[in-house]
């Protein structure tokens, strides 16, 4: 964050009295659901049971662990966040909370969520929790978002331990299944932040983020999606074949991917002037798709851990 | 009777949440407690 911004936004929220509300907004709870979810999946799918209120406590520590490092990204960005309309009604940008205590909550949340998922769970969960809060906040955030167009390629990472660090905590271990949960939240980021890009290309390019429709074009970006989508497929049918997976699963990800692959070729196919003209709405479809899409692949995980509950002795293939 | 000034109302809010909060915290650690404990709740020597 620039000095001057940071002077700016420091002084408006001396004045400002923040609700609570404001301190839920700062742990980003949108993202956060999307995190609780697939570290359900990945809790849920594990193929050892815990007792479910350490269950609730460890999924609990993901979670603020995943808002606290929201908090650290809010309080590094109130700079250009102030000046997108897409958050520019954040507490910080809005003057509610004061930068430091931005800082101040983050960090706290962060020391609170990695050791009582050490305690909760084990060791490995919260070092892969601790090593998560870094990625974003540090990696990502002050480091890639606004140096290279492959930010959120390689920032992506972040978004994909939730699933990872929820199966470590049952099994205390990462085994292949776990990785293949992550590599699908891994490989899924690009086409589903660059057809958000797509529709806020205007914002991005104000404030200097190269993103990559800013930085390579729209015509790249559009082919670019079309290529991670193509590299989603096999990705996501591989952990049909883990213990995690099942043929629910496998079936979700079919349907799941074609109709990712209709959106995404609809996206890749028409140029700037067709979307401008509708309003981007291919790339505004493609996007909505992609998150109800990866709700749908993690909730397969989680039908078919139900289905192996409740019918005995599935006699389902494990390649991986 | 003094009207409550903006100010008081959301500070009443950040109260009330952060009690709602630490209530949470503290039901969590004591069954989480309850449960590693395990079998041996109730037995100090166990």
């Amino acid at each position: 964050m620039t000095d001057i911004a940071s002077a700016q936004i420091g002084t408006a929220a001396q004045a400002a009295e923040p609700e609570f509300r404001d301190f839920v907004a700062l742990l980003k709870p949108r993202v956060m659901s999307l995190v609780v979810f697939t570290a359900l999946a990945g809790m849920v799918a594990a193929p050892i049971a815990i007792h479910p209120v350490v269950a609730l406590a460890s999924l609990l520590c993901i979670a603020v662990g995943a808002g606290a490092s929201g908090a650290l990204n809010m309080w590094w960005d109130a700079d250009i966040d102030a000046r997108m309309s897409r958050t520019r009604n954040r507490p910080v940008p809005r003057g509610m909370i004061a930068p430091g205590e931005a800082l101040g909550f983050g960090l706290g949340l962060s020391l609170i969520s990695v050791l009582m998922l050490s305690i909760f769970a084990n060791p490995l969960a919260a070092g892969l929790l601790a090593f998560t809060i870094f990625f974003y906040a540090v990696v990502y955030t002050m480091w890639l978002k606004r140096s290279t167009p492959q930010n959120i390629v390689i920032g992506g990472a972040a978004g994909a331990f939730p699933p990872m660090i929820a199966w470590a905590a049952v099994t205390g271990e990462v085994s292949s299944a776990s990785v293949l949960m992550f590599l699908v939240i891994f490989v899924w980021t690009p086409p589903h932040f660059w057809a958000l890009a797509l529709f806020r290309n205007d914002d991005y390019a104000r404030v200097g983020v190269p993103m990559m429709p800013v930085v390579a074009g729209e015509p790249a970006t559009r082919r670019l999606i079309w290529l991670y989508t193509l590299a989603l497929m096999p990705v996501t049918i591989a952990p049909a074949f883990t213990v995690a997976g099942g043929p629910i699963y496998l079936a979700v990800a079919l349907v799941a991917n074609a109709v990712f692959l209709h959106r995404a070729w609809r996206v890749a196919r028409r140029g700037q002037d067709q979307a401008i003209g509708d309003g981007y709405r291919a790339e505004k479809k493609l996007f909505g798709v992609s998150i109800l899409y990866l709700f749908a692949l993690f909730g397969a995980f989680i039908a078919d851990a139900v289905l192996r509950t409740v019918v005995v002795g599935i006699d389902w293939p494990v390649w991986f | 009777m003094r009207k409550d000034h903006e100010i008081h109302r959301r500070r009443r809010s950040r109260n009330l949440g952060l009690l709602a909060v630490l209530l949470c915290l503290i039901a969590l650690l004591y069954f989480v407690t309850i449960v590693k404990m395990g079998a041996n709740v109730g037995n100090p020597w166990g």
